[in-house]
């Protein structure tokens, strides 16, 4: 089978020797040759690296180089190409010399044979390859051990040092000559070379670790961590020595360079702004320095920065002052300064400095924390608990703060002038005072909002809290305060009564009427059985009033009803004053008559008729005149229509009990009645008001005091002439 | 006889007491229709029962109980009072009971009214519960 070509180079100046060999190399069966001819060495050698031969073939003898010279050449300027001299019989004495000076082989001319030549061309191949397999990994072994941190000693069994490495002569400071000149028994001290048994005796071929102290050349000695093994080399015994510092002078070192390196990182990667100071002048600034001051590193070390340049003017004093502290050897506090960046922005921090040794002076280290964020936070906390506060103290509600005992730790204005008030009036309620009541002890135990009503006087006028208590906790849970929040709900229990009193009143506006009815009813039923007339007119007469009666208050109580809407006036109507009027004082004619009362209606026919709906036109003069009547127990009623300006002016006039001076503005007021006792709803004057208003109209109520009866004025708008 | 003042501001009511009383001649009625006039015949006559209305003009007959109830010589006189109101028992709430005093609400039915003031007057003993 055959496999690579083998390219071979010639290098022979005489014609009939070359035709000879490649004639050989051509009766090969199993291996082809590729055979370049070349006459002279120089040509030759120059296309080597061109054409890349397995193997030359040289003859020494050349036009351009004689003898072992031809062989010297040759291998200097290619050592990696095996070379085959073809030599006489008579020059042994060069063929050997030859193999000495790096060929792989000599053929001696007389003898060549095609077997012999194909032969010895792939041996010197095959060895020449081998060969610089080898030298590459001898190579590559030696880098390791000149590059290993630990010195290696290579020595015979009688303690001659035959191959170190470069640490070895780093750490005893020999060179390396001087080293390989001396014995191991002068650099390891720990074992007793002379008395003791020799050292091929006791270690074994497995390395083992013994303490060990090395001298140096100039005689000081340092403990090492030694691992010895022994081998056979070429039936040479040797012992293979590593030794490794393990003084603290070196773990110094190392801690120190280490611990350098750490600081370096920590200090880069630290948020805080750190710096050194030395002779007054940056010596280390770390990269927080630079991104938050702004300078680079080169501008702050260079000779001109000064520190005190980027201090806020507020802060140099202090700043200069503890400075000068330090400089004296003392120590400072930590201190809030403003510095200012490159663009001028104040930077609040936090500085704390301390002496230390930098390069074997004296400087300052100092260490920043930034606090223009916090500080901005800060303020702004402060403006909002500011506004919270100021939302607090003018809530109209009282809100007290008491701690777990009850004593108050914070009052609004609210529920300072509520105390005040209580105190003035007679007692703080119970609820509001310092200390725990059982309502407060319920709260804590159970930690839930309670809320309770507490009544008291406010300067003679009860009023009426509502008071919301509740725990307030910390962020564990805790409580730490008591809150309670009192409510001023007077106005509500007042419109709560109102109520009442409106349902109870309104109950017997519509019950009475219909009380008397069924009353009357009764009666006229037993009267028909005694055939008693009289009575049955009696009876019809009860019955008709309270009819009347009945639908006055519906129409009144619908009106409310109404007045909670919005009153609709119809246009283009009219009625007659005189007429309405009449009408009202004859259903209630009964009731004039009981008290005997007078009664003058008083209109002129220019003013009788006014542009409003009758039924509202009812309303308003029944509800006066019947007000007047409740009030009024002798003299009369009144009723007079004039014309004023642009309006006509009606009064009911009584000479009742008049109304005191203090109610004079209340009797609109929806409800309103002089004694909560009184019958009617308290609707009547207030829907009058509604009406009038819906027509541009006004009305008011005036009186000369008690006794001296009443004066309902209605102001009306006057009929359009069309 | 017995005299039984009618305190109301109500004309109509008078009617009705009137054919109330009609077929009673032991009873004699004295009409007041203020507590003004209530107060002046409690002043001046003799009366054994008051029938007393209680929202009235100008003055509640509220005002005229408490006037009896805390009037050292009216209370002493120990006048038996019906309350005739519209509003009953349920809106009377606040009125203490005791055994000289009934309450009665308007609608009445003539002889349920007539039982109360016998009790009261001492002519029948009022049923026990």
């Amino acid at each position: 089978m055959k496999t690579k070509i083998i390219s071979v180079f010639l290098i022979e100046d005489n014609p009939a020797e070359s035709r000879l060999v490649a004639e050989m190399l051509q009766q090969s069966q199993t291996q082809h040759f590729e055979l370049i001819r070349f006459e002279n060495l120089f040509p030759a050698l120059e296309q080597v690296s061109k054409l890349k031969p397995d193997v030359i073939l040289l003859d020494l003898g050349l036009g351009d180089s004689q003898g072992i010279e031809t062989l010297r050449k040759a291998v200097k300027k290619i050592p990696h190409i095996p070379i085959v001299v073809l030599t006489m019989l008579i020059d042994e004495a060069i063929s050997l010399q030859a193999l000495q000076e790096g060929a792989q082989d000599y053929l001696i001319k007389a003898q060549l044979s095609a077997p012999l030549l194909m032969r010895s061309l792939m041996y010197a191949i095959e060895r020449k390859q081998t060969e610089i397999r080898l030298k590459d990994s001898e190579e590559r072994f030696k880098n390791l051990v000149e590059r290993l941190s630990d010195a290696l000693f290579l020595y015979d069994e009688k303690g001659r040092i035959v191959q170190i490495n470069h640490e070895a002569c780093l750490s005893l400071g020999y060179s390396r000559d001087e080293l390989l000149s001396l014995t191991i028994d002068k650099i390891e001290t720990y074992y007793d070379y002379t008395n003791l048994p020799p050292l091929w005796d006791i270690v074994a071929l497995k390395p083992m670790t013994v303490p060990g102290i090395h001298r140096r050349k100039d005689g000081s000695l340092f403990p090492v961590e030694l691992k010895i093994c022994r081998f056979m080399y070429q039936d040479q015994k040797l012992i293979l020595l590593q030794a490794r510092d393990v003084s603290t002078r070196k773990k110094v070192e190392q801690a120190l360079l280490e611990s350098e390196s750490k600081f370096r990182s920590l200090s880069e990667l630290s948020a805080n702004l750190i710096f050194i100071i030395r002779d007054g002048q940056v010596v280390y600034v770390n990269k927080q320095c630079e991104e938050k001051m702004g300078y680079t590193k080169e501008e702050f070390l260079s000779s001109s920065f000064d520190f005190f340049s980027i201090v806020a003017p507020e802060s140099v004093k202090l700043l200069k002052e503890n400075y000068e502290k330090h400089l004296q050897g003392k120590t400072t506090a930590s201190v809030e300064y403003v510095f200012l960046n490159k663009a001028g922005q104040r930077v609040n921090v936090i500085l704390s400095t301390r002496l230390m040794q930098y390069d074997g002076a004296q400087a300052i280290c100092g260490v920043m924390t930034d606090i223009t964020e916090r500080k901005q936070i800060e303020d702004a906390l402060k403006k909002s608990e500011f506004k919270l506060r100021a939302l607090i103290e003018n809530d109209p509600e009282a809100i007290f703060l008491r701690d777990r005992k009850g004593f108050y730790v914070l009052l609004n204005k609210r529920a300072q002038e509520l105390l005040v008030a209580a105190t003035v009036s007679g007692k703080i309620p119970q609820e509001l005072s310092q200390g725990l009541s059982k309502v407060d002890r319920k709260i804590m135990r159970l930690r839930k909002c309670m809320v309770i009503q507490e009544m008291f006087s406010q300067y003679g006028e009860e009023s009426f809290f509502e008071v919301s208590k509740y725990p307030v906790f910390d962020d564990e849970g805790k409580i730490i305060f008591l809150c309670s929040i009192c409510r001023d709900i007077t106005e509500k229990i007042k419109l709560e009564k109102v109520k009442d009193a409106l349902i109870r009143d309104v109950s017997h506006e519509l019950k009475t009427p219909i009380a008397m009815m069924q009353m009357a009813y009764d009666m006229a039923e037993r009267a028909i059985k005694q055939g008693s007339m009289e009575r049955i007119k009696q009876s019809q007469l009860i019955a008709s009033r309270n009819l009347e009666r009945m639908h006055h208050n519906v129409n009144n109580i619908l009106d409310m009803f109404v007045l909670m809407g919005k009153r609709h006036v119809k246009p283009h109507t009219s009625s007659s004053i005189k007429k309405v009027a009449r009408k009202v004082f004859t259903t209630l004619g009964y009731l004039i008559e009981k008290k005997k009362l007078k009664t003058k209606i008083d209109i002129p026919r220019s003013v009788d008729k006014v542009p409003l709906n009758e039924k509202d036109l009812h309303t308003i003069m029944y509800n006066t005149i019947d007000n007047a009547l409740k009030f009024t127990e002798q003299g009369g009623i009144y009723v007079t229509a004039r014309l004023k300006r642009e309006h006509v002016c009606l009064k009911i006039r009584d000479t009742g009990f008049g109304i005191p001076s203090q109610d004079v503005n209340k009797v609109f007021d929806r409800f309103y009645k002089r004694n909560a006792a009184l019958a009617g709803t308290g609707l009547g004057l207030s829907i009058c008001k509604e009406i009038v208003t819906a027509y541009q109209g006004s009305i008011k109520i005036t009186s000369a005091g008690e006794g001296k009866g009443t004066v309902v004025s209605v102001s009306l708008p006057k009929m359009d002439k069309r | 006889m017995k005299r039984v003042l009618i305190v109301d501001d109500d004309i109509n009511m008078h009617v009705i007491y009137q054919d109330t009383f009609a077929e009673r001649s032991d009873i004699q009625i004295v009409s007041a229709y203020s507590v003004a006039k209530a107060l002046e015949y409690l002043g001046k006559e003799i009366i054994d029962l008051i029938v007393l209305d209680i929202i009235m003009e100008p003055i509640s007959g509220s005002y005229l109980y408490l006037k009896l109830t805390q009037d050292k010589t009216i209370r002493e006189k120990k006048i038996p009072i019906i309350i005739s109101s519209v509003l009953g028992d349920k809106g009377l709430k606040h009125i203490k009971k005791s055994q000289f005093l009934a309450i009665i609400e308007k609608p009445f039915e003539r002889d349920a009214f007539l039982l109360k003031v016998d009790q009261l007057l001492g002519n029948v003993q009022p049923r026990k519960k």
